[in-house]
This record gives structure tokens, C-alpha cells and sequence, in this order.
């Protein structure tokens, strides 16, 4: 089923944001990459939905997408914003 | 879908990894991070869509953001530190597992749960089998999960300690405030609601709304005085005292600790659970903000 | 009409994946940070929202829907969020001080 394939290709997509998440070279590098992989995340999960018919996961996806942002707002505040 | 499991392992393995090699905290943090997403996934391909709910509240809102504040703690690592105790970790580590792997081995595994639960769902006034378990038919084991939780709470507090006080962000993050936030509380209702009847639930929901609001507290959106704090101790302990109310209650009504009224469990396990939620998301919070009187960065 | 929205399904994911591995390329080859910030949003609202615009496609009912766009909605908030702000705190006098 080519609906498999693209879930299989949106993980691969995923992991690729790992590389800059290990190697840096700065803190923001890592923090883009973990949120790349977020966004990539919930893509897998709406193709995992969608493939296997359960729309239940969509609410998965949901609570990703909700708190996206947590981890970067928490990284730029907490280094004190320096506006 | 077997490469796609094939995949998902592999890279669940590695981020596992780099969290614990890196001698970097950020590189360490941003793979334990990554590590909750893959797993989540995980818990989908497990088709446990409630434990992928768990993991993806707790992963994605408060892992990440906690670590980051322990890290900020902490400062940077020092390049000497931890050879040996690296290694005594990986002892106790690997004994431990390999204790797990013995018991998992040699015990005999009667599979008897599940059909007792999908023989008694219709007497548990709920749909949903894992919401039938944790609020009906084993709510003595949830009613202990909320003492621990609150438990963790007053060590926090006598810990004392600094409370948060997070830069201000200004008005880019007035979009998250005004959008998101709200959004996720409609989910963290939904997730409540729905976890009667589908994956869902009181954790979930609580982790949820905890995430958007610890959101709103380091986007400078929200009070964290000292009057804020002390009503969100008060909700935080609350859920306990609701529970142990409504367990009282229940064994006056019906002569059992916990047996809810026939008829009338799923007002009650829903009465619970807003409670709960509530209550979760606080402790949640507070335990990220802290409750200490000095503010300090 | 249900086989012209499936093909129309397959084709929007199709491209939605392709400009999640772009992003995921351009993470990789691009020399420095800010360049790499840009990745962020192309993923963010172009990959995702053609994504959920071809689930939607193929998936159909109003109720599966509204799980779709709000996660398009919630997650280009966050990233453009996200990313704004991390440019802004490693420039050293750019926007607002």
C-alpha cells in the first residue's frame, strides 16, 4: 500500500533532523532540530492515521501539535531571551 | 510495515544512545526529546493509543522543558566529571534489567485480564476498557498514582528552592498565548470527555493542559506571584481529597470502598476525572515553577 | 469523484512528504544558522498542511477533519513562534531591544 511507503518515508524524514540534533554545532541547532522533528512527528503520525484507517490518532497528532512550542519558548526563556 | 517498525527501533536505539553519551546537555536533552516522539510512535504501532497519548503530553510539554530548567541549574558539564559513576550507573542499570528479563521469563504469564475486563465492561458504566480498569475496577491502585503525585509535590515545596521567573518574551509569542493556549485547553476537555469511550483521560488531559500552561508561564503571560501559587497548591492537593471523598462516599452509599452506585458510575468516574484533571495539571505546573518565596534567576 | 479525491490525496501527500525530506536536506547541507532556520517553516506549513490536506481528501468525514486543520493552524503557530524567536535572541541588534 503506497500509504505505508509514504509513513515509512515521513519517519525517514524525522530521523534526518537527527545528524544536526548530534553534531551542533550550537544549542539552537539542536533545539531546530528537535522541533523539526516534532513537525515531522505529527506528519507520521496524520499518514499512520490515515494508512491504517483509525482517525483516533489524529488526536495524538493533536496533543503534538498543541505543545510544539513548549520546549523552544522554554529554551529561549530560560537563556533570558536577550532582546 | 515491518521496515517501518525496523526503522522506528533503530532510531528509538540511537536517540537512546546520544542522550546518554553526548557530553553535551543540550545535544543530551534535544535526543531525549526526539526520544519521546519515536517513542509515542511506538506506543501507536503497540496499538496502545492511551499510552501514546501519555507519552506525547508528558514528552512533548513537560520532559523537555524540565530538563531545560535543571540544565540551566546545573550549568555547563565539567569535562572530568562522572567516569566512575557512569559506571557504577550501568551496573545497577544492567542488573536491573537483566532481574526484569529473568522475572519476565520465568513467571508464568496467565492471560486472564483482558477477557475479565471485556466480560465486565458494561457493569463499569464506561466503554473505554483502560478507563473501566484505572477508575472502576482497580481505582484503589489510581487513588495511590494521586497520593505519590502529591507526594512529589510537598517534597518540591519543602525543597524550597527558587521559583521561575522567566524572561519576557514580548509580543511574538502573543499568537501562542492568544491561539494556541486556548486550543489546547478545548483538547485537554475533549481528551476528558472522550476517555469514557475512547483513548483519553484524566493524565492526559491534566499533562495537557500543564503543557500550555507552563507555556503561557515562560512566555510571560501568566502571574506566578505568590498568591497564584498558593491557590495552584491548594487545586494541586485537591484532587486527592476529592478522590478520598468520593471513595468515602461511595462506601456509604454502597457499603463498598469504591464500588460507585449502580447506575450512576459514569457521573461519577466523570466527577472524578474533572477533578483530577484539575488538580494534575497544578501539580504538573508547580512542580516546573517551583514554589520557593526567593526569585531568582 | 471518490477516485478523483483519492489521486488528488495521494498527489498533495506525496508533495507534503517531498518538502519534509527538503526540510530534512536543507537541515543537513545549509552552512549556518540562520539559513537553517528557514528550513523550520517549510516543513512547518507547506509539508504539513499539504499533508493534512490530502488526509482530509482521502479520510472525508467533517469529524476527522477538524483534528487535520487544527494541527496545520497549531503547528505553524508554534514553529513561526519558535523560530522567530531563536533568530531574534542569537542577532545581536536585530528587531526590538
Amino acid at each position: 500500500m503506497i500509504l505505508d511507503v509514504f509513513s515509512l518515508a515521513a519517519l525517514l524524514a524525522t530521523l534526518a533532523a537527527l545528524p544536526r540534533l548530534v553534531f551542533g554545532p550550537s544549542a539552537e541547532d539542536r533545539i531546530i532540530a528537535a522541533q523539526l522533528a516534532g513537525t515531522g512527528t505529527v506528519a507520521t503520525l496524520i499518514l499512520l492515521g490515515v494508512a491504517s484507517g483509525t482517525p483516533a490518532l489524529y488526536d495524538v497528532a493533536l496533543v503534538f501539535a498543541a505543545l510544539a512550542a513548549v520546549a523552544g519558548l522554554a529554551f529561549v526563556a530560560l537563556r533570558g531571551g536577550r532582546t | 510495515m515491518i521496515a517501518f517498525d525496523i526503522v522506528l527501533a533503530v532510531g528509538i536505539v540511537f536517540c537512546a544512545v546520544c542522550a546518554l553519551t553526548r557530553r553535551d546537555r543540550m545535544a543530551s536533552i534535544a535526543a531525549f526529546i526526539v526520544l519521546g516522539l519515536l517513542v509515542a510512535l511506538s506506543w501507536i504501532r503497540l496499538a496502545a493509543p492511551d499510552v501514546a497519548l501519555a507519552e506525547a503530553a508528558i514528552g512533548a510539554g513537560l520532559t523537555g522543558a524540565l530538563l531545560l530548567r535543571a540544565a540551566q541549574r546545573l550549568g555547563p558539564l565539567r569535562p572530568e566529571a562522572g567516569g566512575r559513576l557512569a559506571v557504577s550507573t550501568a551496573i545497577v542499570a544492567a542488573g536491573l534489567g537483566c532481574g526484569l528479563a529473568w522475572v519476565f521469563a520465568v513467571a508464568p504469564a496467565p492471560v486472564v485480564y483482558a477477557p475479565l475486563v471485556t466480560e465486565r465492561l458494561e457493569m463499569s458504566g464506561v466503554t473505554n476498557p483502560v478507563t473501566a480498569v484505572l477508575l472502576n475496577f482497580r481505582a484503589w491502585d489510581t487513588l495511590l498514582e494521586i497520593a505519590v503525585l502529591v507526594a512529589a509535590l510537598l517534597l518540591v515545596s519543602l525543597l524550597g528552592g527558587r521559583r521561575i521567573v522567566p524572561a519576557h518574551l514580548g509580543e511574538l509569542t502573543l499568537p501562542f498565548a492568544r491561539i494556541v493556549t486556548p486550543v489546547a485547553i478545548l483538547i485537554a476537555g475533549h481528551l476528558l470527555w472522550q476517555g469514557s469511550s475512547a483513548p483519553g483521560g484524566a493524565f492526559q488531559a491534566g499533562a495537557v493542559l500543564a503543557g500550555a500552561m507552563i507555556g503561557l508561564v515562560l512566555a510571560g503571560h501568566a502571574h506566578t506571584g505568590a498568591a497564584v501559587v498558593r491557590s495552584a497548591l491548594i487545586l494541586g492537593l485537591s484532587g486527592l481529597a476529592v478522590f478520598v471523598l468520593a471513595a468515602l462516599g461511595s462506601e456509604v452509599l454502597t457499603g463498598h470502598f469504591l464500588g460507585y452506585p449502580v447506575g450512576a458510575e459514569k457521573i461519577w468516574i466523570i466527577g472524578i476525572e474533572a477533578a483530577l484533571t484539575l488538580s494534575i495539571a497544578a501539580t504538573l505546573c508547580l512542580l516546573f515553577t517551583g514554589l520557593g518565596q526567593r526569585k531568582v534567576r | 469523484m471518490s477516485a478523483f479525491f483519492s489521486i488528488l490525496g495521494i498527489g498533495l501527500i506525496a508533495t507534503g512528504v517531498g518538502f519534509l525530506a527538503l526540510a530534512a536536506l536543507g537541515l543537513w547541507r545549509l552552512p549556518d544558522l540562520l539559513s537553517r532556520l528557514h528550513v523550520l517553516t517549510k516543513a512547518d506549513t507547506a509539508g504539513l498542511s499539504l499533508i493534512a490536506l490530502g488526509a482530509a481528501c482521502l479520510t472525508g468525514t467533517r469529524a476527522e477533519i477538524l483534528p487535520l486543520m487544527l494541527c496545520v493552524l497549531l503547528i505553524a503557530i508554534s514553529g513561526a513562534t519558535v523560530g522567530q524567536l531563536i533568530a531574534r535572541s542569537v542577532t545581536p541588534r536585530g528587531g526590538r531591544s
